[in-house]
């Protein structure tokens, strides 16, 4: 049966169905190579149009069959038998997570992500691929690391290397019709720099994908069709790994044409993160001309994407920071910074050896990654800090759904001490972890036994050489990451109650439950009482220390829990761009917050408005928390006035500031250069302002586009005053 | 013990590096335009802010000096005790007692905060006012101090104190952002309600010390900005050349005035802030004259 006018994956995947899955998928890529739809785009540049097959557009997020309503109805209607098989093998795979959904723990589980405390596996996650090894080694190199580790790994894993081995066939099939679509539109392009860069691909694809990149251009061209076909992910250490072609090439102009064709293509296809600098294992800077090259057209170009991070640590040069502090004065929020003195050993601490711990760049938003070598999730789930202290306070109860959703933790209004309470709260944030944990572990199951990734598994070290999927454990690390969210809101109403009710005593539990249960209506001393107890941001030691205990405990309870991968969870936390939605689901908490008000606290950073003493002081609080403890983004961005900010001396403090925060021991920081003048007119007038970039958490976004709640979450957040 | 109405972390423009401003109560002068009202009488002061008031009646029931008068809250400001029951009953945050008795001690415990920032960005404490030789025992206790830290040491003054509290100041190796407001004598009084004898001998004994002073020009338009202030100052400049480090004229600003308003004054002089044109009218006749001029960002 032909199903190609369907969808030319299904042809292979059907060919043999005793098959392994790995081997099925394997082969669907290879029979449908030579019908995929490829192109080049304007920017001359390769793209593998995989996604607009209903079942290639699954591949590398993990199988998926869907076609509705994407213009192959009438082709399924014609072969009725077709859905049919589809259904079949669909319940075949997904069976794990069929019968998952019966299970009790999963009814739990899902009244508490309905409940809005936390979410886990709902999605398969980043990674990134180690392009450098398509770029640098070519398929045949890929053939031979699979020749070697094929004869090693006798037991039972034949298929899943058969499946790699179709895998790399498809792509040299894809790399052939590339050289051949090039030399056609050669032939028949008038703009003659066009056809010259046609005439490059052509040459160039007669080459690679099969064999290393011999210069700068064919290496881009390479990357990029292996980065459209793998699904647009993150280019990740870009500057690492394409610097031997960069190194091999001469010709400046060439290099920069290459380069900004990329740059374009990122931001048509909204490419995630891409990491640049960092250091080796003994601390040597990698900082090259490339690095220098990137941060340079990201701030002609002002996209807001691809994310980009850098990387700095001892040994970075003046000179890059510099460059850094200029393109974030341009305004587009990029680039966030990374510590390498923190974010190495935090990786160490979960037991990644320097020489790999240094490989580290970010993807997606801001999540850690190990470039080439792992699977960490990215994210495997989330938990809403502010939701674990309203079932806290409610015994178990969500004030906003009105269900009983969480275990019983005790009635508050009978807590005779704070540690009562506190303690109440750790139950409730160890039970809401410990959920999101094994929900990840649920999906990742059914991912790894049904939807493998012969390409990522080609891609990412020690999969062919344990034999092992990307999915199922394959790669060298397989932790998993939950992040936080809402931790300021938290801290901040426990050392309210700390100090207004059991400290001096000035209100009952009791009258606090009731202010809360009115949404403050009626208890405007309380609510003014509460609302101006120190909050977290302002360097005041007391409700730092219980804000960072809190993160504290959720690193330890998360390192307790395994991944089904064969990893141990960590921590980040999460990018507001999702705050908005959780304070919209967060009843009214005893920081002052109102019911349902969608302001709550940005990643690491004070509750907006709330650190009222500055920038030095909001690092001093930010500086409480333990950073070695975090294995995901520990985020910390500031805003600074664009007219200050574009000064040499703001640009000095700057650096002053972010450098400070490193020598204390923080993570990641970033700038947003705005004026509050810009943003509040941009409110108002949105077609005015279509080029205003913000950084909201891991990302940087166009402001129009933001919804109201984040937009002024965007505008209350923390405005800094340069001291004016 | 001095009297302190402000503490501000992360200051950019008053020293090298990241500083951190002490404003101390209390001023010789009261220059008209002040853009630290706040800081001219070492006394408490209450500021009010009327946006904030929604007329709910609370500080009434605490306060005989309050009344509500054609739909807006009254203070009788001659008998305003600074008890600050106002403060503690209100909801909106309308009230607020500005200046609080402090040891040096309390204030180097806040400053100390931020030394990482200083040390790395080669900042420090910036005692300003007010006037810091007002309360030059104070002052000169706080310079000790953060001396003592290894942090910098500035003040911010107008330079009308007595001799001595510059004397042990510059023993100190303290930098001096130093305000030149107007060189003629009577029209100093005029503006400030002394005039400026004192002031430049001050500073020139500063300049024999050879101490560390960088010129601040507060230029006010239509007010002494005037060709013939320019030139005067000027000339003086030219005169001391190579004696400070740099002279930076300071842009008249408008946050002077709301404040005034919340402390229950008229403002004495209220206009727009210095614009675009003004500056470049500045730097214009101070090149003319051939003297090299910053203008504070």
């Amino acid at each position: 049966m032909d199903y190609r006018e369907i969808d030319p994956f299904a042809e292979g995947f059907f060919e043999n169905e005793d098959a392994e899955i790995a081997e099925r998928i394997g082969l669907s890529l290879l029979r449908a190579a030579p019908f995929i739809k490829i192109e080049f785009d304007r920017n001359i540049m390769p793209v593998v149009d995989a996604r607009s097959h209903g079942f290639g557009g699954g591949f590398s997020y993990g199988m998926g069959f869907n076609y509705e309503g994407d213009g192959r109805d009438d082709a399924v209607a014609a072969h009725p038998e077709f859905k049919d098989r589809i259904m079949e093998n669909d319940s075949k795979y997904n069976r794990y997570k069929a019968a998952a959904h019966d299970l009790p723990r999963y009814e739990k589980y899902s009244a508490l992500e309905s409940g809005h405390a936390l979410w886990g596996g709902g999605w398969p996650g980043h990674s990134n691929p180690d392009f450098g090894r398509i770029v640098n080694l070519g398929t045949d190199g890929i053939r031979e690391i699979i020749n070697k580790y094929k004869s090693i790994n006798t037991e039972d894993s034949d298929w899943f290397y058969r499946g790699c081995s179709y895998t790399l066939d498809a792509i040299d099939i894809l790399g052939e019709r590339f050289r051949a679509l090039a030399e056609k539109l050669a032939a028949v392009c008038e703009d003659s720099d066009d056809k010259k860069r046609y005439e490059d691909a052509a040459r160039a694809f007669s080459v690679v994908p099969k064999k290393p990149a011999y210069d700068f251009t064919s290496a881009c061209l390479c990357f990029w069709m292996i980065f459209t076909f793998d699904g647009t992910d993150s280019p990740g250490r870009f500057d690492q790994y394409m610097l031997r072609a960069y190194e091999a090439t001469d010709d400046r102009d060439a290099i920069l044409d290459a380069l900004s064709r990329l740059w374009e293509c990122f931001h048509d296809t909204r490419t995630w993160n891409l990491c640049i600098s960092g250091s080796d294992e003994n601390w040597n800077d990698m900082t090259n001309g490339l690095s220098y090259d990137i941060l340079r057209i990201a701030r002609e170009r002002k996209y807001e994407t691809p994310n980009l991070t850098m990387r700095v640590h001892r040994n970075t040069p003046e000179k890059l920071w510099d460059e850094a502090a200029e393109t974030l004065a341009s305004g587009i929020g990029m680039p966030a910074i990374y510590n390498d003195e923190v974010v190495c050993p935090a990786l160490e601490k979960i037991g990644i050896p320097p020489c790999d711990s240094h490989l580290y760049c970010m993807n997606g938003c801001n999540q850690i990654d190990i470039m080439g070598k792992s699977h960490m999730g990215l994210e495997d789930g989330e938990v809403v800090f502010a939701k674990c202290l309203e079932y806290a306070l409610w015994d178990g109860f969500n004030d906003v759904t009105q269900r009983f959703e969480s275990i019983p933790t005790g009635d508050a209004a009978t807590f005779t001490s704070y540690e009562q309470m506190e303690r109440a709260f750790m139950r409730q944030l160890d039970y809401i972890t410990y959920m999101a944990c094994e929900a990840a572990n649920m999906c990742q199951q059914t991912r790894g036994l049904y939807q493998p990734n012969p390409l990522r598994s080609c891609l990412i070290e020690g999969c062919l050489e344990r034999g092992v999927d990307y999915r199922n454990g394959g790669p060298l690390y397989n932790h998993g990451q939950i992040l936080a969210e809402a931790i300021a809101d938290t801290g901040d109403s426990l050392w309210a109650i700390k100090k207004l009710v059991f400290t001096e005593k000035k209100y009952t539990m009791a009258q606090l439950l009731d202010a809360l249960k009115a949404n403050f209506e009626g208890y405007d001393e309380l609510y003014h009482d509460f609302s101006h107890c120190e909050k977290f941001g302002n360097d005041s030691e007391d409700v730092d220390e219980i804000t960072s205990g809190i993160v504290n405990r959720f690193f330890k309870v998360l390192k307790r829990n395994h991944t089904y991968r064969g990893g141990v969870y960590t921590g980040g936390c999460s990018p507001d761009d999702r705050a908005a939605n959780y304070g919209a689901n967060i009843a009214a908490l005893p920081n002052g917050k109102k019911k349902c008000e969608p302001l709550i606290a940005d990643s690491i950073a004070a509750v907006p408005g709330c650190d009222t003493c500055g920038p030095t002081s909001h690092i001093n609080s930010a500086l409480r928390y333990d950073h070695k403890n975090c294995c995901s983004g520990f985020i910390f961005q500031m805003k600074f006035d664009k007219k200050v900010f574009c000064t040499p001396r703001g640009k000095e403090a700057f650096k002053n500031l972010a450098k400070t925060y490193f020598a204390g021991g923080g993570q990641q920081y970033t700038a947003t250069v705005v004026s509050p003048e810009d943003l509040l007119d941009a409110k108002i007038h949105p077609e005015k302002h279509k080029d205003l970039i913000v950084r909201v958490g891991g990302f940087s976004g166009y402001f129009v586009e933001l919804d109201e709640g984040l937009q002024d979450n965007v505008i209350a957040r923390s405005f800094i005053d340069m001291g004016v | 013990m001095g009297t302190v109405f402000n503490i501000q972390k992360f200051c950019l423009h008053d020293g090298d590096g990241i500083r951190t401003n002490v404003f101390l109560k209390g001023c010789p002068l009261k220059c008209i335009w002040c853009h630290n009202p706040e800081g001219l009488f070492r006394t408490v002061s209450l500021s009010f802010t009327a946006s904030r008031c929604t007329l709910c009646g609370r500080c009434l029931d605490v306060c005989p000096a309050r009344r509500i008068e054609d739909g807006a809250l009254v203070i009788d400001r001659e008998q305003c005790t600074h008890c600050g029951r106002c403060v503690d009953v209100c909801l909106n945050d309308a009230n607020e007692l500005l200046g609080r008795e402090v040891t040096a001690d309390e204030v180097m415990r806040d400053v100390l905060k931020d030394r990482m920032f200083y040390e790395r960005s080669g900042g420090g404490l910036t005692v300003s006012g007010g006037e810091p030789s007002y309360q030059p025992e104070f002052t000169l206790d706080l310079l000790k101090r953060a001396k003592a830290e290894n942090i910098g040491i500035a003040i911010e003054t107008c330079g009308a104190g007595p001799r001595l509290f510059f004397e042990k100041a510059a023993d100190l190796n303290t930098t001096f952002l130093y305000d030149l407001k107007c060189m003629d004598p009577d029209r100093h009084r005029k503006l400030t309600g002394s005039d400026n004898k004192a002031i430049l001998d001050n500073l020139e004994y500063l300049f024999s010390r050879g101490a560390d002073v960088r010129i601040r020009l507060p230029l006010i338009p239509g007010i002494n900005d005037r060709d013939e202030d320019i030139d005067a100052l000027c000339s003086y400049l030219k005169e001391h050349d190579g004696k400070y480090r740099y002279a930076e004229i300071m842009p008249y600003h408008t946050l002077g005035t709301g404040k005034e308003r919340k402390l229950g004054n008229e403002p004495r002089y209220e206009a727009e802030a210095a614009n675009e044109e003004d500056k470049k009218r500045w730097r214009a006749r101070f090149e003319e004259n051939g003297v090299s001029i910053r203008i504070s960002e």
